[in-house]
């Protein structure tokens, strides 16, 4: 694969309801990327965003956004569900080479609907949605159960992961504040509301509103922007089936498929030893480990050791505010701003070579990865 | 919701149906006669359910089978907290279940007269109780499945009963 360029990129700080529209919203996170990377509007060729009609209350949910999305008159459109999904888009439009310049971003308020109860419309209309129990809880539930009981993971060990999260939250910028919380301890997220056994509140990140933006070039292009731009130098996605039943929840067979595909346009062998930071898209505390797993950065069931060293989200993952369609997205840009020496406050040193991941569906039965690579000096 | 004065409220109302085409037989049988029925993969003889018309591995045709109304929790969890969709159900417990004869697990209510953890455990037993016909209509809210040693008192129920 050609290298494409991550060149630039904003995120709107979130809020569990910040009271902008989401045009402003839109509008501060395209701004924001261009302003970074000292570009205009007119430079870009294409822009790819990621919403969700459900989530927005209407069909076709990016065409009222063209114009604050910088894509007026321009080549545009537009991915259900999650950012890291428009990535890839833009990254495929690029890699056409009908495009020079691609704006990427992800978006959605759930301060203005029932993040939970609109979930429920994922669920199949004619098995699972009649029941009306299957769910955002239920489906965390049941696969922190199987994890915990294939590996013999204690929920003692699920809530040093929400520990750990929140704890690098409140190192970040950009977290959400009331998912900062550095004097958390491992018994107070034992002792929160259990949402669906065995999974508890303080182990479920926070629904918020937010919006992240990026830029990608290829490889002429990227140098003309910037001495330093982050390299994707492999991608992988695979879908697995949607019936949950059919599925060991225990791990993520189709993230570990698209990391066989990433890594080896890459040229990555070892993942565990070659990969400094990994931002994962985890929808609970748990999902987080069997995702890293499953990328290979540790044995299964051994995803806790990856807290212990601290290369796991250090960022402080979705637990840091989870920002529907905009989550894959802004691991994307945190694992970019690693790789560049800009992750204020939550800074790993010397890191090289990153993963970002994104989902889509319960128990992450989409997923997509990236292999990102510090350019430059 | 809480609403402010100056934001715009929205309430969306819009009626679908869904036709099931080939797989309509497993709700009317369900309705009509508390079967259960998966499909068969005719190339690999992988047993479906929910059933798919086709092998989602092979690509293949599959036909009909029917699956005993018992089978083993494969992971369950017990739901304490609600959203607007589904609070009315709260607290409830649900499982996968794979029937007996089945290759895949598939979703479904677990009742039981002792509601916790350990009685929804990994390779518990269980077995359909269904709705009395009258109230059945051929929807996945017409069975549920109850841990087996609570099966007799569940189907002695009179809104419930066991199949054959």
């Amino acid at each position: 694969m050609d290298k494409v360029g991550i060149v630039g990129y904003y995120q709107v700080k979130p809020g569990l309801d910040i009271m902008m529209s989401p045009y402003e919203m839109i509008f501060e996170a395209v701004r924001g990327a261009l302003d970074y990377a000292d570009l205009k509007r007119k430079d870009l060729t294409t822009v790819i965003s990621a919403t969700n009609d459900y989530y927005d209350g209407k069909t076709i949910s990016n065409c009222f956004k063209v114009e604050a999305g910088g894509a007026y008159m321009k080549d545009e459109s537009k991915v259900e569900m999650d950012g890291a999904h428009a990535a890839m888009y833009g990254l495929f439009r690029i890699l056409s080479g009908n495009h020079k310049l691609a704006m990427i971003y992800g978006i959605s308020t759930p301060s203005c609907y029932q993040y939970e109860s609109v979930r429920v419309l994922e669920n199949d209309p004619t098995f699972d949605r009649p029941i009306n129990l299957l769910n955002s809880y239920t489906s965390g539930g049941m696969q922190m159960r199987a994890y915990m009981k294939a590996f013999g993971i204690s929920e003692e060990d699920i809530a040093k992961v929400a520990v750990y999260n929140l704890k690098n939250a409140a190192k970040n910028p950009l977290a959400l504040p009331e998912a900062k919380k550095a004097d958390i301890t491992i018994d107070e997220v034992l002792k929160s509301d259990i949402l669906s056994t065995p999974l508890r509140e303080l182990m479920y990140p926070m629904k918020c509103d937010g919006a992240t933006a990026m830029i990608l070039a290829p490889e002429r292009q990227a140098l003309k922007i910037t001495d330093n731009p982050v390299w994707i130098i492999g991608v992988g996605n695979v879908n697995e089936t949607y019936y949950l039943g059919d599925r060991d929840l225990s791990v993520s067979l189709s993230m570990e498929m698209a990391a066989g595909k990433a890594y080896e346009m890459a040229g990555i062998k070892d993942p565990k030893s070659e990969i400094d930071v990994a931002e994962v898209f985890g929808h609970t505390a748990c999902e987080d480990l069997i995702i890293a797993e499953a990328a290979g950065l540790t044995d299964k069931g051994k995803g806790i050791s990856m807290v212990d060293r601290g290369n796991l989200n250090p960022s402080g993952g979705t637990m840091a505010g989870y920002t529907p369609c905009a989550n894959g997205l802004t691991r994307i840009v945190e694992a970019a701003k690693q790789l560049r020496n800009e992750a204020e406050g939550h800074q790993i040193n010397g890191a090289k070579m990153a993963i970002a991941t994104g989902q889509v569906g319960f128990c992450a039965q989409n997923n997509v990865i990236y292999v990102l690579e510090r350019g430059g000096n | 919701m809480v609403f402010q004065e100056h934001q715009i409220r929205d309430k969306i109302l819009i009626e679908y149906k869904y036709t099931m085409g080939g797989q309509s037989k497993f709700f009317i049988e369900l309705m009509n006669n508390k079967k259960i029925l998966g499909t068969k993969c005719r190339k690999c003889k992988k047993v479906w359910l929910p059933p798919r018309i086709n092998c989602s591995e092979c690509y293949e045709d599959t036909d009909w089978i029917e699956l005993p109304h018992t089978g083993t929790i494969q992971v369950s969890t017990i739901v304490w907290y609600g959203a607007a969709a589904f609070i009315q159900n709260v607290p409830y417990g649900c499982a996968f279940i794979k029937l007996d004869k089945a290759d895949t697990a598939m979703f479904q209510g677990v009742f039981s007269e002792n509601l916790v953890p350990s009685k929804l455990k990994k390779g518990q037993r269980v077995k359909a109780v269904f709705k009395k016909k009258e109230n059945r209509e051929g929807k996945m809210t017409d069975f549920f499945f109850v841990p087996e040693d609570e099966w007799e008192r569940w189907i002695n129920k009179p809104e419930y009963e066991g199949g054959d």
